[in-house]
């Protein structure tokens, strides 16, 4: 007798890893999670990886909540998340968002001019066209506070993709930004605006500020977490960008975990593994070993519906999503998510 | 049935190999001709008949050695008479396995007679289904999509396909450890459900020579030249991309005729239609060609469509 004698399938690599289809991997057995039913108000916010999730959402037919309180086109920034506030790679970002939403009058904010066309520093790429003056702009962001308020009032699950630990801060007026300055629009000042990369104690003590605070106003609401498997686009520590991207994966890796652990109604969802574990040897990345195949995407999507969705006792007619041929709906959504980051993967360095 | 393990000594004379098989006997035969070099080596498929395998054999002078997949039955019949010239044999296992193509199938008739389709001897086990519930064309391309595939079981085809493989090795004189690699689940190695591709054929032909010639078999294995015999219009059954996703692979769903010309999903079913409108009157029932598994799957898939 051992102590391995009594443990389930799940704890041994030989029996749900070895031999079977990378597709049918399914890191979630054995993991704790709920059953989102079709009432539920499921909101999303993070890195650009989330979209994934709002897209399967939607295609569910499921509650995919959009808290804003007008409504417009995807190419106006709609839909994409939950609010328009666009990718949100650090924690810091998102605790910002929620510091905005508390008291918006208390922080300034840059505003960003370019070819005429003007963008919110906050979420430069949220509305991808921009804005015709900085009243338009400056209009726009206040009603963003509204937004965060019916998101945090109302939404029952959130499903939260940690994406980043570094990013970009003024040290004159402390906002934090989801880009550099200078990258989409804007000027960028070297004594200003200083790069930050994030350890592992100051994302857990964000990520457990920022969810007491949701849980302030909204106490029932249950959180999904997730770690986004898109590498670093360029880091800014001066170290190697593959040494810098396994460092910060594997604060906001730790940080998911523990979270989890120890945070009520709150559940880790693999993705990461999905993607990029030795269960599917390099299998889901495309040939630049940043993109990811749809065909992992969908993976991810069918793990998440297959332990998050109640699709019995709800009624979701789930064969609306396959008969758009399923994966290659997520085909579709692959190539149309909003990355920021995207712009400086493609920029050449000095 | 036990037979002395007399190996193949490349220093002495030595006598012919003769494999007998089904479709895998060529490129086996092929493989081991490459390695061997000077070793003549005849092959020729059982599917062709008892008298097929009596003219190659008479090609044959004196004693040699039997490389077969013959099911015991007929291998019995071969041996009672061929025997004493049979001077080792080594039972290979036939590859099959569904996993990559759940959808193909062969369609017999009342007769047992195999009926063509557009691209050969495969057939659309969906189109078939289709056809014979009357559906029409354009009911029948809808049905393509992974909601149907996984009513019917062609996500879950990896297990039970693994399963009938071990068995096969089970009864044959090779060891499943030289499918290992194959089945880690992250390739496709398989042209169609019996149409193994170069890697798994070259692997088999090692270990056959490995069983032939132990002494300096080491030579040989691993450099037989890796050509796709089982690979070409006629011989292969589309990876469609939702079942190729769970390999790690794209796929694809064109369809490759004998003439070599190349068919969509569109033109495969309204041909396919075409020739089963000819077969009609000799089609069996639609019981007869498929489980009653599938059969649920399908009536669940239409159902949902209503």
């Amino acid at each position: 007798m051992h102590p391995y004698k009594k443990l389930d399938t799940h704890a041994f690599w030989k029996k749900v890893i070895l031999g079977r289809p990378v597709g049918l991997v399914d890191p979630m057995m054995g993991m704790p999670s709920f059953k989102i039913s079709k009432n539920d108000k499921v909101a999303t916010m993070g890195s650009c990886f989330a979209q994934h999730v709002s897209a399967l959402i939607k295609d569910l037919d499921l509650n995919f909540f959009v808290a804003d309180s007008k409504s417009g086109t995807k190419q106006e920034g709609f839909g994409v998340f939950s609010g328009r506030y666009g990718n949100v790679y650090t924690v810091r970002q998102a605790l910002a968002l929620l510091k905005f939403m508390e008291s918006p009058g208390e922080q300034h904010y840059e505003n960003w001019e370019k070819n005429g066309v003007y963008f919110d520093s906050m979420r430069p790429n949220a509305i991808p066209g921009g804005f015709k003056s900085i009243a338009d702009l400056e209009d726009d962001r206040d009603q963003l506070t509204q937004t965060l308020r019916n998101l945090l009032t109302e939404m029952d699950v959130l499903v939260y993709t940690l994406g980043l630990t570094e990013g970009w801060v003024s040290n004159k007026t402390g906002q934090i930004f989801p880009i550099a300055p200078g990258v989409v629009a804007g000027e960028y000042r070297a004594e200003e605006h200083i790069g930050f990369n994030d350890g592992y104690q100051e994302v857990k003590g964000q990520f457990i500020e920022f969810l007491d605070l949701v849980r302030e106003i909204n106490p029932n609401c249950k959180f999904i977490v997730t770690v986004s498997p898109v590498p670093l686009a360029a880091t800014h520590s001066n170290q190697n960008v593959l040494v810098a991207n396994q460092y910060s994966k594997s604060v906001l890796r730790v940080v998911a975990q523990e979270i989890a652990l120890e945070y009520r109604e709150t559940y880790y969802f693999p993705s990461y593994e999905i993607i990029t574990s030795l269960a599917q040897p390099g299998k889901y990345f495309q040939p630049n070993l940043r993109d990811i195949y749809p065909r992992g995407v969908g993976h991810a999507m069918r793990i998440f519906k297959k332990h998050f969705i109640d699709a019995t006792s709800s009624g979701i007619d789930d064969s609306k999503q396959s008969n758009n041929s399923t994966n290659r709906g997520f085909r579709d959504v692959n190539g149309k998510i909003q990355c920021d980051e995207e712009i400086i993967y493609n920029m050449e360095s000095d | 049935m036990k037979y002395p393990k007399i190996f193949i000594n490349a220093s002495k004379r030595h006598e012919p190999v003769f494999v007998v098989s089904n479709c895998q006997t060529l490129p086996i035969a092929k493989g081991m001709e490459k390695a061997f070099g000077d070793i003549q080596v005849r092959q020729a498929s059982y599917l062709m008949g008892m008298q097929k395998l009596e003219t190659e054999i008479e090609k044959i002078s004196g004693d040699f050695y039997l490389v077969s997949s013959m099911q015991e039955s007929f291998l019995e019949i071969f041996l009672n008479k061929y025997s004493d010239r049979v001077r080792h044999i080594v039972r290979i296992p036939e590859i099959y396995f569904p996993a990559f193509h759940p959808d193909q199938t062969y369609v017999q008739d009342r007769q047992d007679l195999v009926l063509k389709s557009p691209i050969g001897d495969y057939h659309s086990k969906i189109i078939l289904f289709s056809f014979l519930q009357k559906l029409t064309e354009e009911e029948c391309i809808r049905l393509f999509n992974s909601k149907t595939f996984e009513n019917v079981g062609y996500f879950q085809a990896w297990e039970s396909s693994v399963k009938e493989l071990v068995r096969r090795f089970g009864s044959s004189d090779l060891d499943i450890e030289i499918m290992e690699k194959f089945l880690s689940g992250n390739q496709v190695f398989m042209n169609s459900f019996n149409h193994p591709n170069a890697g798994i054929i070259n692997a088999l032909t090692d270990a056959i020579l490995s069983k032939l010639h132990p002494e300096g078999a080491h030579d040989r294995i691993g450099q037989v030249p890796r050509h796709d015999y089982l690979y070409g219009p006629g011989l292969v059954y589309p990876v469609f991309p939702e079942i190729a996703d769970l390999f790690g692979e794209d796929g694809q769903i064109i369809f490759w005729k004998e003439n070599g010309h190349l068919l969509n999903l569109d033109n495969f079913v309204l041909e396919s239609y075409r020739m089963y409108t000819n077969y009609r009157q000799n089609l069996r029932d639609i019981t007869m060609y498929f489980t009653p598994e599938f059969l649920d799957g399908m009536r669940k898939t239409l159902n949902a469509s209503i």
